[in-house]
């Protein structure tokens, strides 16, 4: 049991040091940070300026989408392409571990680097390090991340190839979020807004600047719940797929 | 006798082509090779083997567990060497090794790393990115990787394609020294039959996806190189130009000063020998019953089939 | 590559990154806030803080049909105005009508805007505060992590090339 928990993470350490070689990190660290700062100041008052979290998130979301359609198809794709899971498969290594192991790494690495660029928003808006709607926003953020990562993966292991899945990706979420009413719970700027306008106004008793609708608690549980679902659910259906049923030739 | 590996009626298709057609194949413990012409499915035997492919009939196992369905356990027990690899390339050697020893649950990674390179002399590379490697190198990386866990049985897919005759005569030396010494048995498959002639005791022949047949070299060699003889004339030239003119002849070569022929019956060519000696008024110096070589048999046996 | 060398590009690379998103910062529209109003009584004096204010170049510009003084005080200025009606400003505007200046915001944070009908009538007295220019603060930071960035980096190459050298 020891020796299994000891190859998860090693293999963790495998994806990390393999998949974000020179330049990889560096180009994500670029593209999140252009995609997360290069925003403007909108709400000017001090004492609401946590209001700023709020917006720019449409760019974010773009990036967002990109990159891990990115990494999540380069990571899983050329690692089927080119023979690297067949040669994984050779140790005594479960399936089940180097799945959990890919998108482990992978979603730390999304998380960690986009709250490391938000957290750079605490200083340029003056925020208290405390501020709850800065932890909110990163929830938010990691919800998103995690609906992304789940989604792309689903699709670079039906299609195995690393460009197509980039591609149907990169269509599918962003298709998704510019088709779709931006207040309804099927667009991320919908939930984050819900999620966003709840917390903000039980925190500092007021609603978002902004934000014209008061949202319930049920709404932001619900807003919450819908990325949390589906990405188990296709998390679910991936490891099935990958431990039960593909073939690797 | 008891196999180490045994698959038992594997059926396997991709779409509607059948590459494998019922395969029964046996693998004792030694060193067996594995051949057959290229698409004949070997490399899908492989694969079926380690629990990469799902067969759609039959069973295979290895040390008596179900390769599809026990291929974790099965794992813990074997090193294998892809034809294709594919190792991650921008790591060095050492921290790769380092990497497959911990999956194999090594207690300190780095030193069974140092000593697998130094086992297959790639010490001196130990820094080196893996993609600046030469074919050669890659194949003892690949060699190296396949034996840090201390494997009872080695599958080598290919082994020596794409290196030069040193290289292979080299890996081939290698196995044999690691079977000698560590009781480590190997299964190799390969087109190159040459390289099988002398370290091989085993020899399964797959031919569409089908076991033609399997069995111990000699024996092998005896049912099949029965009927290739070695004969010391005058005038070899002379000789083989009447040989290649019978019906009872195969094939005839010269080598040195010796013919040598494959015959449809020896017992009538036993008969016949001399008189064509003295037909063309030559000296039979001598002749005997020689055992074929792998290539031999394999080209008696797909003949035959 | 070298687990320092990797180190000392990222660093480089998040330096780098920083500044050419402080300089695309800039290129945003200006950000403008317009204080005061119409019918302003005569010597009054109205406060307007809560305002953040990054460090870039700040202009202050009084559009009234009145004498008026306009001033921009920090946090301490607010605090000394708030106590004993005394200014301590970093920008100022006094008896004037349609005036501008400007000054360097020195560190990021709140800010206010006083202004004062400095007339005997009631009028319209408006202050609008204009920050444009780079993000000071950005910029320095995001020099000194390229500076850090780069000697670490060129302190790891030079340090293989001595190992190796060290070897020969």
């Amino acid at each position: 049991m020891k020796s299994e928990h000891n190859n998860f993470f090693r293999l963790i350490l495998w994806e990390l040091q393999e998949y974000l070689n020179f330049p990889m990190l560096e180009i994500l660290v670029f593209v999140v940070l252009y995609s997360v700062l290069n925003q403007p100041t909108v709400v000017i008052s001090y004492s609401m300026s946590y209001n700023n979290l709020r917006f720019g998130i449409r760019d974010i979301t773009f990036f967002m989408t990109l990159g891990v359609g990115a990494l999540v198809s380069r990571s899983f794709g050329s690692s089927i392409s080119k023979g690297e899971i067949k040669t994984l498969l050779s140790y005594p290594l479960k399936r089940g571990q180097i799945f959990a192991s890919k998108f482990t790494a992978l979603f730390m690495v999304f998380v960690c680097t986009y709250t490391a660029a938000f957290s750079v928003q605490i200083y340029l808006m003056r925020l208290n390090f405390f501020e709850p709607m800065f932890y909110i926003s990163v929830l938010g953020m990691a919800l998103q991340l995690l609906l992304m990562c789940s989604l792309t993966t689903i699709i670079v292991l039906l299609t195995k190839n690393e460009v197509i899945s980039i591609f149907a990706s990169a269509l599918l979420l962003y298709g998704i979020e510019n088709v779709v009413n931006p207040s309804s719970f099927s667009s991320f700027v919908g939930r984050f807004n819900a999620i966003f306008s709840y917390f903000g106004k039980i925190t500092h008793e007021t609603l978002p600047v902004g934000i014209g609708t008061e949202y319930t608690l049920n709404d932001a549980v619900l807003a919450m719940s819908i990325p949390l679902a589906i990405s188990a659910l296709l998390l679910v259906i991936g490891a099935i797929y990958f431990v039960r049923i593909m073939e690797v030739d | 006798m008891g196999f180490l590996i045994n698959t038992n009626n594997i059926v396997k298709a991709f779409g509607n082509s059948i590459v494998l057609d019922k395969l029964n194949l046996q693998v004792p413990k030694g060193i067996s090779g594995f051949v057959g012409r290229n698409g004949s499915g070997k490399t899908t035997t492989i694969g079926v083997l380690l629990g990469l492919l799902k067969p759609q009939g039959g069973e295979a196992t290895i040390f008596g567990l179900d390769c599809w369905h026990n291929s974790f356990e099965i794992r813990k027990k074997i090193g294998v060497m892809h034809e294709i690899t594919a190792y991650p390339e921008s790591f060095t050697s050492i921290r790769f090794l380092e990497h497959v020893a911990g999956f194999y649950g090594r207690t300190n990674p780095r030193q069974k790393a140092m000593e697998a390179l130094r086992e297959v002399g790639l010490f001196g590379a130990k820094s080196k990115p893996i993609k600046t490697f030469s074919a050669g190198m890659f194949k003892r990386l690949g060699l190296a990787q396949a034996l840090i866990g201390e494997p009872e049985l080695v599958i080598l897919d290919e082994p020596t394609a794409n290196i030069d005759p040193s290289g292979r005569s080299s890996l081939l030396n290698k196995i044999v020294e690691l079977h000698k010494e560590q009781d480590i048995s190997f299964f190799i498959t390969t087109h190159m039959l040459s390289d099988l002639e002398k370290i091989c005791e085993w020899l399964s022949i797959i031919e569409e996806g089908k076991i033609v047949d399997q069995g111990y070299v000699k024996d092998l060699a005896q049912r099949y190189s029965a009927n290739l003889f070695k004969i010391e004339v005058t005038q070899p030239h002379q000789f083989i130009e009447k040989l290649k003119t019978m019906k009872l002849v195969k094939n005839a070569r010269i080598e040195g000063d010796f013919v040598y022929c494959k015959v449809h019956n020896p017992d009538e060519f036993y008969v016949e020998l001399p008189r064509i000696a003295t037909q063309l008024k030559l000296q039979l110096k001598g002749f005997q019953r020689v055992v074929g070589t792998i290539e031999e048999i394999y080209e008696e046996i797909i003949d035959e089939k | 590559m070298k687990r320092l060398t990797r180190i000392g590009i990222l660093i480089t690379v998040i330096g780098a990154s920083l500044l050419l998103i402080t300089i695309l910062r800039s290129s945003f529209p200006e950000t403008t806030i317009s204080v005061g109003g119409k019918d302003t009584a005569p010597g009054r004096w109205d406060l307007y803080q809560d305002l953040l204010f990054s460090p870039r170049t700040l202009r202050l510009e009084v559009n009234s049909n009145v004498t008026a003084d306009a001033f921009v005080l920090d946090q301490n200025g607010i605090k000394l105005w708030t106590s004993t009606e005394t200014i301590s400003s970093i920008a100022s505007l006094t008896g004037v009508k349609q005036e501008f200046v400007t000054t360097k915001i020195g560190e990021r944070g709140a800010y206010g805007i006083l202004i004062h009908n400095a007339s005997n009538e009631p009028g319209t007295v408006k202050a609008i505060v204009t920050l444009y220019g780079l993000e000071e603060d950005l910029v320095y930071s995001s020099i000194t992590i390229i500076a850090i960035g780069l000697i670490t980096f060129i302190g790891s190459l030079a340090a293989s090339v001595w190992k190796k050298e060290k070897q020969t």
